[in-house]
């Protein structure tokens, strides 16, 4: 009797302190002006990366900053197959520009939490099943750095509708 | 064995080895699920949190909690939503007025923690703009969002952890 009596406090106990739901965070910047200066030199001719989500569509609009410019515009509809098929398409980009690792996003008032965190995850989350990313180590890089670096398809995401 | 007797004189007598069983595979399973973890954290009653598959656990409390019915800021109600939305009156430039003052006290108390904290001889010169974590509900739209993005902004927070329910626990 006693070991069913240890038994039934300690099952009280855990089901009293379980966690049954995961909790995760995305995490994302918002613009803001800075009057410090710039102190990283910006490449001349970078490609900038923006992603606007509406109710119905999200469209990618991708770029160089100098000429030639080479702009693409790709729109993929809201449903979970697209969804899927725009991470494809942003694992391809993050392979053929590995410099670039910021995309900026604009999203309508409309649109759900729920969708915005949905297309959130198919630009910032690296699923165990994608294949792995070619991005080349940078010299003197921490191993730790690189690996989270790996993790993410691009780590930072900018939500550009934030503002004044 | 346990037996039980009724007026009528029978015994009944209770087999505790199946419950036994049930109670060893329901201890072991809640102990692979227990959780060490300090920041555990009860989400709001009045919300349901949208589903991710990000691999970042939370590791923070979140300060910033926008259920169906109000916006709160460390356990405080500062708004009222009006069928959803923030009501007119309670937002000037765009942002959320009582969460922007909200903030900007919790942003002076990081403020005045920080220059306490700081190294005298590091070469730090300013305290790194803030972060926040944000709770909210799945079927807010960005509108909300936005505008308390906005009042985050102004009182000089510019990364927002948004919190969300991972498929499976760790």
């Amino acid at each position: 009797m006693p070991f069913i009596d240890i038994f039934s406090m300690l099952n009280t106990f855990l089901l009293v302190s379980a966690a049954f739901l995961g909790l995760g965070i995305v995490e994302v910047q918002i613009p803001f002006l800075s009057n410090s200066p710039d102190l990283k030199e910006q490449p001349q001719r970078s490609y900038s990366l923006r992603i606007d989500i509406n109710e119905n569509e999200i469209i990618t609009t991708g770029q160089w900053t100098a000429e030639p410019i080479e702009k693409s515009e790709t729109k993929y509809q809201t449903t979970d197959a697209d969804i899927a098929r725009f991470h494809t398409d942003l694992i391809a980009i993050r392979n053929k520009v590995p410099e670039n690792d910021k995309v900026t996003v604009y999203i309508e008032d409309k649109v759900l939490y729920e969708q915005t965190v949905k297309v959130l995850d198919a630009i910032k989350t690296l699923n165990p099943k994608d294949p792995p990313l070619t991005i080349p180590a940078t010299a003197g890089e921490d191993p730790a750095k690189a690996k989270i670096k790996q993790s993410y398809l691009f780590d930072k995401v900018v939500i550009g509708s934030v503002i004044l | 064995m346990a037996s039980a007797g009724g007026d009528s004189g029978e015994s009944l007598s209770l087999n505790l080895t199946p419950m036994l069983d049930i109670f060893s595979i329901l201890v072991t399973f809640l102990l692979m699920s227990y959780s060490t973890d300090p920041t555990n954290h009860d989400v709001d009653a009045n919300l349901e949190l949208p589903d991710s598959v990000t691999l970042v656990n939370m590791d923070e409390i979140p300060s910033i909690v926008v259920n169906r019915k109000e916006i709160l800021i460390n356990n405080k109600s500062v708004v009222v939503l009006d069928n959803g939305k923030v009501p007119a009156s309670d937002i000037q430039q765009g942002a959320v007025f009582p969460v922007y003052k909200a903030l900007l006290e919790i942003a002076e108390t990081n403020k005045k923690a920080a220059e306490v904290l700081r190294n005298p001889a590091s070469d730090e010169k300013k305290a790194k703009p803030g972060e926040i974590t944000i709770e909210m509900d799945k079927k807010h739209n960005f509108e909300i969002l936005r505008r308390v993005m906005l009042a985050g902004q102004q009182a000089e927070f510019i990364t927002f952890k948004l919190l969300v329910a991972k498929p499976g626990v760790d």
